[in-house]
C-alpha cells in the first residue's frame, strides 16, 4: 500500500473542506448544490481513488454537523456511485456529458436513497418516500444540469492548476 | 488563482491528449465565433438526444408525482380510528371531523377523548412514537406504530395522510417488517 504523504493528506483535507463549505453555503436553497459538480471534477482532476476517500470524509463531516441518520447510509453509496460513473466517462471532455450525468444523478437521487428506506421500512414505504420526493428530485436534476454547464470547465481548469501546484502524482 | 496558466495538461486525457488540449485551448481563445471544421456540429448532434431523454424523464416524473398526490377534501366527515395495542386488544374511536390529515384527527381525538399520542417530526413526516401511553421503540425491538387506511398498509405519514368521509384508520403496534 502506498504511503500517504503530508501533501496528499492536505489535499484530501482541503477537498473535503471545500465540499463541506459549498454544501453549507447553498444549504438555504433546497437541492441546489455544488457537491455533485465538485465530486465529478475531483474525480477527473484528482483521480477516483482519492475522491472516494474524500466522499467518506465528507459523509463523516456531515455526521458531525447533522448527526447520524438514515441518510448516512445513503451518503455512503450515492457519492461513490457518482464517482464511479464519472470515472467511466473520464475520457470525455465535453461539458454536456457531465451536465447530463449530473442531471441523471439529481433525478435518481431519491430513488438511490430509497434503497436504504426499503431496508428500514419495506418497499411500500420506500416507494411512497420516493414518490413524495419527486418534485425535489426534478429540481435537483435541473439545477445540477445548469450548475454543471456553467461551472464545470472553470472549476476543472482551476483545480487542474491547483493539482499541478500541489505536485500530486 | 492561476487559471490562465495555459500549458495545463489534464491527467486523464485521451491518447494524444496534448494535441487535443492545444486544439481545445485554441477553441477557447477564439471563443464563440469562427468554428474550425465540423467538430462542433458533431457535438451538437450527440447531446441533443440526451437532453431530450432527460426532458422526457423529467416530464414522466412530474406526471407520476402530480397524479399520485392525494386529493384532500374538507368538511364534516365521519371516520373511525382503531388502535391495536401491543397485546392485540383494540379500542375504536368514532369521530365527526373536519380534519384534513390523519394527524389533525389524532390531535382532535386527543383533545376531546381518552385517545393520546406522542409524535415527532422526521424527514419522512410525522413519526408516531407512542399511542395511548404505549411507546414503540424501534431501536430496542423493531417496534413501530403502523398506519392502516381502510385495511391497507398506509402510504403516507400521519401528517400527509388525507382524511376522507367514511375512512377507517388503524394504528397498529407492530414489530419487524410490516406490510
Amino acid at each position: 500500500m502506498k504511503k500517504r504523504t503530508v501533501r496528499e493528506l492536505t489535499a484530501l483535507a482541503a477537498m473535503s473542506a471545500v465540499l463541506e463549505a459549498s454544501k453549507a453555503a447553498l444549504s438555504a436553497i433546497p437541492n441546489v448544490e455544488l457537491v455533485s459538480l465538485l465530486f465529478m471534477v475531483y474525480t477527473l482532476v484528482f483521480g477516483a481513488r482519492r475522491t472516494l476517500v474524500v466522499s467518506f470524509i465528507f459523509t463523516g463531516l456531515e455526521c458531525l454537523v447533522y448527526g447520524i441518520g438514515i441518510w448516512t447510509a445513503d451518503y455512503l453509496y450515492v457519492w461513490p456511485v457518482l464517482i464511479l460513473f464519472t470515472y467511466l466517462l473520464r475520457r470525455h471532455e465535453e461539458t454536456w456529458v457531465f451536465a447530463v450525468l449530473s442531471c441523471f444523478f439529481g433525478l435518481s437521487f431519491g430513488a438511490l436513497c430509497a434503497i436504504v428506506t426499503a431496508c428500514v421500512g419495506g418497499w411500500s414505504m420506500a416507494f411512497s418516500w420516493w414518490l413524495s420526493g419527486i418534485p425535489y428530485d426534478v429540481v435537483h436534476g435541473v439545477s445540477n444540469f445548469i450548475v454543471a454547464m456553467l461551472l464545470f470547465q472553470p472549476l476543472k481548469k482551476a483545480l487542474t492548476a491547483v493539482c499541478q501546484r500541489m505536485k500530486l502524482d | 488563482m492561476p487559471v490562465n496558466e495555459k500549458k495545463t495538461a489534464f491527467p486523464h486525457n485521451k491518447a494524444g491528449g496534448i494535441r487535443n488540449m492545444e486544439e481545445k485551448e485554441k477553441k477557447d481563445e477564439t471563443a464563440a465565433g469562427q468554428t474550425p471544421a465540423a467538430a462542433p456540429e458533431k457535438k451538437k448532434k450527440t447531446w441533443v438526444p440526451w437532453v431530450i431523454c432527460l426532458a422526457v424523464i423529467i416530464g414522466l416524473l412530474i406526471g407520476i408525482s402530480s397524479n399520485s398526490r392525494p386529493a384532500v377534501t374538507t368538511g364534516s366527515k365521519s371516520v373511525t380510528l382503531t388502535v391495536t395495542n401491543k397485546d392485540g386488544s383494540t379500542q375504536t374511536y368514532e369521530a365527526e371531523t373536519d380534519a384534513a390529515f390523519l394527524s389533525d384527527l389524532m390531535t382532535q381525538l386527543a383533545d376531546t377523548g381518552t385517545f393520546s399520542y406522542e409524535a415527532s417530526s422526521s424527514s419522512y413526516g410525522l413519526y408516531i412514537e407512542a399511542v395511548n401511553g404505549t411507546t414503540a421503540d424501534y431501536a430496542a425491538d423493531g417496534a413501530y406504530w403502523a398506519i392502516y387506511v381502510n385495511g391497507e398498509y398506509g402510504q403516507y405519514a400521519a401528517d400527509a395522510q388525507p382524511v376522507e368521509d367514511g375512512d377507517s384508520f388503524e394504528l397498529k403496534y407492530e414489530t419487524g417488517q410490516g406490510g
